[in-house]
């Protein structure tokens, strides 16, 4: 086991000490999560009129859909990024840097072992807590006399009205990839800035991308709720036909890679005493 | 063991630590890192276990440069700082975790130090008071058997008994293949177990040689003779007359006083190198 | 004695071990502490304690059993017996008797207060 190589058994050692010492935390940031999508799932479904059938769109479509998945989205993206701001919140401390530093393991296992809690552990945890929170909205409106359908986003795949409304004809996935990447787009920024600012990093990084995040947030928010429109949004035909939305998802996994990669090198160039000079 | 070559280091432009400095620290010693507080010694101490950049020089360890942070290098050594935290989980639960990382961990040796200190293995970390957490976690340091061991002002939190068993705990771990780093300001507390010892001021280093060497230079002697006294090398009043250090010249050792010689390293440092140049001790022959 | 010397430290040890032996406490042909036991014993570095065993090594006063350790030797009790007395008439009996002539006492003197002495603890004349 022991050698300079990367080392998968070393990388999951180090995942479960990460994983045990911060155990609060992560429970914590797991229940806020939950908490936050029920409380959303359920206070869109109480605004909306269940008593009626929505007239603009499809009569067999759930009339929260269009609000929740775009909600729940942003939400995702939110918590992936303040999540893995506090990925490497122990060097703060001279100590916790000693500790962190003298582990005899690669930067880069310390890296991905932490990032496998974020980045992998994190969105099938999402996923899961998006279908919690629709679980409880289902319930819910069963308490409630209902015209429209309800469906928890949990059927879509069966449901096939809800599919045709979120999805495109010629390009089914391309949308949902681009935004699926896109979460860890933008959380491999707050990833870069864990290892640059290691109190308030969320605030910070988000400061110092502000303009990038900006334009990020806007487009996020336009994909999102492009879907909303469904396939009357003829420009969203236009931006994907152009392999634009390839490019485009080209670049998401570009700015992953070299901010990651950036973060690597900033562990490794961390020394225990920050301040010099 | 450890090559420190020529390396440099300061933390401000106008305030160097180190300068130009080389150390060689062979295998099978217990080496006394002693200076007052804020000498830079836990500077030197990082630097040796790769946690600083130096600004020029490098620092090998079996060859290999320190700052690489190389797994195989940092899995040979072992840094218990003067402060750390540990997370609150029992001891059990933090050896499951953490040994893993350090292929010479032994159990058994675990539970030895364990009994040295009176601890038990199901204990809650986060409930110890300092002086707990810094035995515990020490016997855990001892227990990964890694060539290297530096301790930054181990004896920091311990009561007497606590300070005799970290002694006894020490010397009972010494073997041929590994080295045990001790930095402190409390030279009492390690005086007796050290074979070399490095002495630091605030710039630089100011002294840097093994016991058996200075035992057969120098002789520590208290007395109340005024002569002798008055032509000591070094002199510092106390019970019984004066403690005071002679030049050795009839090859008669006597009981090094760590004390008077870290005195005498930070008033007068030029004498101390002198009593040390290859020189004198020509001289006294010829 | 010019000064007070402080004795090296593997001379004190030896002493201290040298005084066990009279006292009994390690019997000749018995093994004593490993250099590691002992040096962790009294808290001092171990290749002071080699020295110590090495110096006693010489006096042979005791031997080293490749492998096995170091034991007492047989004749041990003499030879520290028969050091002590040489120190002893090397540099105390000589500080001793210049007293006693500081004093003024005659040889008589001396031999009567010794024999008083003798009477009160019993010893044989």
């Amino acid at each position: 086991m022991n050698n300079n190589r990367f080392s998968i058994s070393r990388t999951f050692d180090l995942f479960r000490l990460y994983i045990i010492e911060n155990r609060k935390f992560l429970l914590i940031c797991a229940a806020a999560v939950v908490g936050i999508l029920i409380c959303v799932a359920l206070s869109v479904s109480n605004d909306l009129n269940y008593e009626r059938i929505y007239s603009h769109y499809s009569p067999n479509l759930d009339p929260a859909i269009p609000y929740l998945v775009p909600t729940y989205i942003i939400i995702g993206y939110i918590f992936a990024a303040l999540g893995v701001s506090f990925m490497f919140s122990e060097l703060k401390s001279k100590q916790g840097r000693i500790r962190t530093l003298m582990i005899p393991a690669n930067s880069s296992e310390k890296l991905i072992s932490r990032m496998f809690v974020y980045v992998v552990i994190y969105t099938v945890f999402f996923i899961l807590a998006i279908c919690i929170a629709e679980f409880v909205r289902d319930i819910y409106l069963m308490t409630k006399p209902t015209v429209a359908p309800v469906t928890p986003l949990y059927t879509i795949f069966g449901n096939k009205a809800a599919l045709t409304y979120l999805t495109n004809d010629k390009y089914p996935f391309l949308l949902p990839c681009i935004l699926f990447v896109g979460a860890f787009a933008a959380q491999s920024f707050f990833v870069l800035g864990s290892t640059f600012w290691y109190k308030y990093t969320a605030v910070k990084t988000f400061a110092l991308f502000f303009a990038l995040f900006f334009i990020y947030a806007v487009s996020v928010y336009t994909l999102g709720s492009s879907l909303s429109k469904g396939k009357t949004y003829t420009n969203l035909d236009h931006f994907m036909s152009n392999y634009f939305g390839y490019l485009f998802l080209g670049f998401e996994i570009i700015v992953c890679l070299f901010n990651w990669g950036m973060a690597w090198w900033r562990l490794r160039e961390t020394d225990v005493i920050t301040t010099k000079r | 063991m450890i090559e420190v070559q020529n390396i440099s280091f300061a933390y401000k432009k106008k305030t160097p630590v180190l300068k130009d400095f080389s150390l060689d620290i062979a295998p099978g010693g217990i080496y006394g890192l002693l200076g007052r507080n804020g000498a830079g010694k836990s500077t030197l101490l990082y630097l040796i276990a790769g946690l600083l950049t130096p600004d020029s020089g490098k620092v090998l360890f079996n060859g290999i440069d320190t700052r690489l942070r190389r797994p195989t290098a940092i899995s040979d050594i072992f840094i218990v700082p003067e402060e750390f935290d540990l997370p609150s989980i029992s001891l059990n639960k933090y050896l499951s975790l953490n040994s893993r990382f350090y292929p010479n961990f032994s159990e058994e040796d675990l539970h030895r130090h364990l009994d040295t200190f009176e601890l038990t293995p199901d204990l809650n970390l986060g409930a110890l008071s300092m002086g707990q957490k810094k035995k515990a976690f020490m016997c855990f340091a001892l227990a990964c058997n890694t060539p290297l061991l530096l301790l930054d002002e181990p004896t920091n939190g311990l009561d007497i008994p606590g300070k005799s068993r970290f002694r006894k705990f020490i010397v009972s771990s010494m073997n041929d293949d590994r080295t045990i780093l001790i930095s402190t300001h409390q030279v009492r507390d390690i005086d007796r177990i050290l074979d070399h010892i490095i002495i630091t001021e605030t710039n630089k280093v100011l002294f840097d040689q093994p016991v058996s060497k200075i035992l057969s230079r120098l002789k520590f002697v208290t007395t109340d003779k005024q002569q002798l006294i008055e032509n000591a090398l070094y002199a510092q009043p106390s019970v019984g007359g004066s403690n005071i250090i002679l030049p050795n010249t009839d090859d008669i050792d006597t009981e090094l006083n760590l004390e008077s010689l870290f005195e005498f390293a930070l008033t007068n440092p030029q004498a101390l190198k002198d009593a040390f140049s290859n020189t004198t001790k020509d001289l006294i022959y010829e | 004695m010019t000064f007070n010397e402080n004795k090296a430290i593997y001379l004190q040890l030896a002493e201290r071990i040298m005084d066990a032996i009279i006292a009994d406490k390690f019997a000749p042909g018995s093994r004593i502490p490993s250099v590691r036991e002992y040096a962790a014993e009294v808290e001092v570095n171990p290749n002071t304690v080699v020295r110590s065993y090495e110096y006693l090594e010489q006096k042979e006063i005791v031997y080293n059993k490749r492998g096995l350790g170091f034991f007492v030797a047989e004749s041990a009790r003499e030879k520290i017996i028969s050091m002590r007395k040489a120190v002893f008439y090397a540099e105390e009996l000589p500080y001793f008797f210049e007293r006693i002539e500081s004093f003024g006492w005659t040889p008589t003197e001396l031999a009567a207060e010794y024999e008083q002495f003798c009477k009160n603890n019993k010893l044989p004349e």
